[in-house]
């Protein structure tokens, strides 16, 4: 597999490359299967992109894809200046203060019915989106 | 002539394995001297986990640190992907369970991997078929959800 910003250039055109698993017969949903922490543990392998996707699978699928720590590590691998920490907590303690300020859309729906409370929904995928947007120039 | 330790899977099963594995893997280690039952591994799937211990016997101690972004870029080398490759998704699922419940990092670390791999570069469509997923969503909440994730599209 080709590395993270190569791979996702390649997106729209590598989707219909044949993969090995595409021949097996009996096709389960991992996630029911494993515990969140396993769950968590193939998710971590995923780009923000990819885990973006992921939420929208099913309400397991975007449960798992909101974790805190999920958004958190993401963040902190593509944001982070490595050699400069005071620089990184300048940057996440920015953007903490627009991400209150604004009004995001929250996943209040499923929220409820899921049992999930609305801290449990990462405020590190609204910091990861806006220092994306703010990348590149975007306002979504 | 080197130790063995028996273990035997949920369905009965006895393997008969080299001590120098269940040293290596901390769970297993706390069974070295007796024969142990493993409740949760069945015979097939421990026949796997076991081969692919018996292929590392030799590798070097295992240093394993939790630190995110090393275990995120690790590659799995050519043995280990034809290994996993080789197994249907049901067992890759199976051998994920076994080496978590047994401890075993480093082959968990591959499954999980590999099935991340199943999920990259694919469309919302492709990751349900790959895993026979239905949409639950209402329409309501599938179009939030899809405006709460568009950022991600600017890449």
């Amino acid at each position: 597999f080709v590395g993270g910003r190569d791979r996702i250039k390649q997106r729209r055109t590598r989707h219909t490359t044949q993969n090995a698993n595409d021949t097996i017969e009996v096709k389960k949903d991992f996630v029911n299967i494993f515990s969140d922490e396993l769950n968590l543990h193939v998710f971590r392998y995923l780009s923000a992109v990819d885990v973006s996707i992921c939420s929208q699978v099913s309400r397991k699928w975007w449960r798992i894809a909101n974790d805190r720590q999920l958004w958190k590590s993401l963040f902190l691998s593509r944001f982070k200046a490595p050699n400069r920490p005071n620089l990184t907590y300048r940057l996440e303690t920015l953007q903490l203060t627009q991400t209150q300020s604004t009004n995001l859309p929250k996943s209040t729906i499923i929220a409820n019915n899921e049992g999930i409370g609305e801290n449990d929904i990462s405020d590190w995928k609204n910091i990861y989106r806006v220092s994306h947007n703010w990348q590149t120039g975007n306002c979504r | 002539e080197n130790e063995t330790i028996t273990l035997r899977s949920s369905d009965g099963i006895e393997f008969h394995i080299d001590a120098r594995i269940a040293n290596r893997y901390t769970l297993l280690n706390n069974w070295n001297g007796e024969n142990a039952s493993l409740p949760n591994v069945t015979g097939k799937v421990l026949e796997k986990v076991l081969e692919w211990c018996e292929h590392h016997i030799n590798d070097p101690p295992l240093n394993y640190d939790n630190d995110d972004s090393r275990r995120r870029n690790f590659e799995i080398d050519d043995w280990d992907e034809n290994f996993i490759n080789c197994v249907n998704q049901d067992m890759l699922f199976e051998i994920i369970l076994a080496a978590n419940y047994l401890d075993i990092k480093p082959l968990l670390d591959i499954g999980c991997k590999t099935v991340a791999n199943m999920i990259k570069s694919k469309s919302l469509e492709e990751i349900r078929s790959t895993f026979n997923i239905v949409n639950d969503f209402t329409p309501e909440e599938e179009e939030a959800i899809r405006r709460e994730n568009e950022w991600a599209d600017d890449q």
